[in-house]
């Protein structure tokens, strides 16, 4: 059953990579020529954004001056929310520390979503609830991580994949907007497929590792991914598409979590969309978590987005989808 | 073995694809490893509509093994 939201409207989006570039080339002296060869033809991705000490709070804050920097008084900003797996710190929460760095009001509310690939869509689904709820009216969603970070220097599994982005999102509330609708799945069986152990307060054996990775580093089990993603998602999204009534052939834009072009290319065999109509910029940017959708849908600031399935996936395991007609909305992609 | 999926298993494995008869020994191919693994999950879903899991497909020893786990043998 879809959750629907009325009155909600997109007026921004901007995304923030650092400027620092790691071609497959780049990564042939760690894992050789051939198998970054191969790796580039079967994910698609030939290179990636890598921070040099750009926090995800950093890029998404960047992200967010974009938008405010273009007509948006800071102080009709009544709620942030940030969402990531690679916060500032542990505590305080790092929409806290955004509150202050942004100058937004301090009668506000600002917290974080602790949520990778699907991340953005939980934002938005969430920034949503508090506008129709009125606990807000012009909500900033932050979404941004910086998994490079936490990859270990010689894990092919993960390393190449993965690039880091921010980015910004404001939301507000607006009579006569089209009607968001959302679908959310979890499986917490699969919460070891994508993991850094010991980076909390578990017991050790609370999940276990099969794979040999240090702690503190990511781990992710390719193939039983690959399955969740080519499964539950298609599955979820098409189940959506005939509550709505809208055929596949229909939509106009799909923006799936850019994981890698094996996934994207199976999901839209599998919802009846051609692989063309998919956004997908994994060639430049890799895998950028939570926010993928977002540096995706700025990449094309002109595009008429018109009905839009966003959907994101992954570590949780976590899904969600929006299913929407998005009106014109401001675009910005900036890198610090 | 549908003639299609061979074409394509055997581009995943960088070999002829006349090579794979039953008895092939995959890890003959030196591209027999996780990345290809998952290429040929891929391939399975597309061809076959059947998901297998990353397990199983690594126990195959031989391209009959594969058969066998798609149900086609």
């Amino acid at each position: 059953m879809l959750e629907r939201l009325a009155n909600t409207k997109l007026e921004a989006i901007a995304t923030c990579v650092p400027s620092r570039v790691v071609t497959n080339d780049q990564l042939a002296s760690t894992f050789g020529e051939e198998a970054m060869r191969r790796f580039g033809k079967s994910t698609g991705i030939m290179q990636r954004r890598v921070s040099t000490g750009q926090s995800s709070l950093d890029l998404s804050v960047a992200a967010a001056e974009c938008i405010i920097a273009d007509g948006v008084p800071r102080d009709s900003i009544d709620a942030v929310i940030f969402v990531s797996q690679t916060p500032e710190y542990l505590l305080p929460a790092s929409a806290a520390i955004a509150q202050h760095r942004l100058g937004l009001r301090c009668d506000i509310a600002a917290f974080d979503l602790s949520l990778g690939c699907s991340g953005y869509v939980y934002g938005l689904l969430v920034a949503g609830k508090l506008l129709a709820g009125k606990t807000a009216s012009r909500i900033l969603v932050l979404v941004g991580d910086t998994i490079t970070r936490i990859c270990s220097d010689d894990d092919r599994a993960t390393r190449p994949i993965f690039g880091d982005a921010g980015s910004a999102t404001l939301l507000s509330t607006e009579e006569g907007q089209p009607d968001w609708f959302f679908q959310t799945g979890t499986d917490g069986s699969g919460a070891g497929a994508i993991i850094v152990h010991g980076s909390g307060f578990a017991s050790p054996d609370a999940i276990p590792t099969e794979e040999t990775i240090d702690a503190g580093r990511l781990f992710m089990n390719g193939s039983s991914v690959f399955n969740f993603a080519t499964t539950r998602v298609p599955e979820a999204i098409n189940a959506g598409l005939a509550e709505l009534g809208w055929e596949g052939t229909t939509l106009d834009t799909v923006v799936l979590h850019q994981a890698n072009t094996l996934i994207l290319n199976t999901i839209a065999r599998k919802i009846g969309v051609a692989k063309e109509d998919c956004l997908n910029v994994l060639d430049r940017f890799g895998n950028t978590s939570c926010a993928s959708i977002p540096l995706a849908m700025t990449q094309y600031p002109d595009r008429k987005f018109g009905r839009s399935v966003l959907s994101g996936f992954g570590v949780g395991l976590s899904w969600a989808t929006m299913f929407s007609d998005l009106p014109k909305f401001r675009s910005y992609h900036t890198e610090i | 073995m549908k003639q299609e999926f061979k074409d394509d298993f055997a581009e995943a494995l960088e070999v002829d694809a006349g090579e794979l008869n039953p008895d092939y020994v995959l890890e003959d191919s030196e591209m027999w490893d996780s990345m290809t693994i998952v290429t040929v999950i891929a391939l399975i879903d597309e061809h076959y509509g059947k998901t297998v899991g990353g397990e199983e497909l690594s126990e195959c020893k031989t391209v009959g093994d594969v058969e066998r786990l798609i149900g086609e043998n």
